[in-house]
């Protein structure tokens, strides 16, 4: 697949049949990074961030089979620092201001939200002003400190090694998976079910709750691994939603045909439409206030400016370097949630504490 | 609000129809109902504790 990527002919299909299961997944799990870390501040509500987790640990033991079998190439982010900061804290902020992190916000538009579409084309026009355009400059500059010898990228056990680290990963992946199992209630459901002499799944009504009802999200979690798996091994790179938004415009502007990211950006919009008409669950639906739709706009500018200096959105950073233990996407990750959280509290909790 | 009286939402969000109803639990209230009236829309009584 390596050597296909490049093919209108393949990046076709493959972009819009894998971004439309990952749109239909998102949709079902109501998978969405900005609802997963602004709710715990918020709600003390964690079954989100569960399966993010969930789904990093799942990834971790997918890139690393196939990276040791050869069939793709690991490539984490050097530890561009500021970058990784000040991009993450501004992408944190700007996700809860747009309701809904870079996917979240694109599987919303598959739902008929309109305001993410606003949101959708502020993450464009703030990303291609940052890439391409007169914030250049300033995230040039901002990204120029590269920590590590000759801009090697860093992962948690040190330098990358080609060989060495798809085996830390894929180690760290099954420990992770083996804790979360026995302490998220997996072991004790299994022994539950075992005690009550249920069956393992109960086929009767698997059509109902694959295509009808939310995922529970221990399902979520390992459906996005497995799909963010499968985009890598589909493409030699992780998913990424703001380069596809950014393909689709520069298609838009010039002449140049829309690539594997544009289609992966259809296909998530299609497969979210798909699965949000079979729920019952697609409207349009448009804000009362129109100051909200400005509000999500402006969330879109500032994650598509937080998305390009931090050298990917939470996607690109979060669900496909953090499973490759880099450093960058995890200090990104980091930013972005606390970006998220100083978003949330000035937002949403500061008046309740009077 | 008053204790015993009965709070009816409306939404059209997905999963604010699974969040509030688990939320409003947590909290200690009763969900007497959740219905689903047509296309993404919601009605929701919570009998406030």
């Amino acid at each position: 697949m390596k050597k296909l990527i490049g093919e209108f002919w393949y990046a076709l299909p493959a972009g819009l049949i894998i971004g439309a299961l990952f749109g239909f997944i998102l949709q079902r799990g109501r998978f969405c990074m900005n609802s997963a870390f602004r709710d715990i501040l918020l709600l003390k509500e964690f079954k989100l961030a569960k399966a993010v987790v969930v789904s990093l640990a799942v990834a971790m033991v997918g890139f690393a089979i196939f990276a040791i079998n050869g069939v793709i190439d690991l490539a984490p982010s050097p530890l561009t620092i500021w970058g990784a900061i000040i991009g993450g804290l501004v992408f944190g902020i700007g996700m809860v201001l747009a309701a809904g992190c870079a996917s979240g916000t694109t599987y919303r538009v598959g739902e008929g939200m309109m305001g993410s579409f606003v949101a959708a084309i502020g993450l464009t026009a703030g990303a291609l002003m940052t890439g391409l355009g007169i914030l250049k400059q300033f995230k040039d500059d901002i990204q120029h400190f590269v920590i590590g010898e000759d801009g090697d990228p860093l992962t948690v056990f040190g330098a990358f090694d080609a060989d060495l680290t798809p085996l830390l990963i894929l180690i760290v992946g099954i420990i992770g998976l083996a804790l979360m199992f026995y302490f998220w209630g997996g072991w004790s459901a299994l022994k539950r079910k075992k005690e009550a002499k249920e069956p393992l799944i109960k086929f009767d009504n698997f059509v109902e709750s694959t295509f009808k009802k939310g995922y529970p999200w221990w399902a979520t979690g390992i459906l996005i691994g497995i799909i963010a798996t499968v985009g890598y091994v589909a493409s030699n790179g992780v998913l990424g939603i703001t380069g596809g938004w950014m393909d689709i415009e520069l298609w838009f502007l010039t002449t140049d045909s829309i690539m594997w990211a544009g289609f992966i950006i259809i296909g998530v919009i299609l497969g979210s439409f798909i699965s949000a008409y079979i729920g019952g669950e697609f409207k349009f639906r448009v804000s009362k206030e129109g100051f909200t739709i400005v509000k999500q706009f402006i969330g879109g500018l500032l994650m598509g400016f937080g998305a390009v200096t931090a050298m990917g959105c939470n996607i690109t950073n979060i669900l496909g370097g953090v499973p490759q233990l880099s450093l960058h996407s995890i200090l990104t990750g980091v930013c972005i949630i606390a970006g998220s959280w100083i978003a949330a509290y000035f937002l949403f909790m500061w008046r309740e504490k009077d | 609000m008053n204790s015993g009286e009965v709070l009816e939402i409306l939404i059209d969000y997905p999963l604010s129809a699974e969040r509030i109803p688990e939320t409003m639990k947590s909290l200690g209230h009763t969900v007497l109902s959740v219905e689903k009236p047509g296309d993404s829309s919601w009605r929701i009584l919570v009998q406030i504790k």
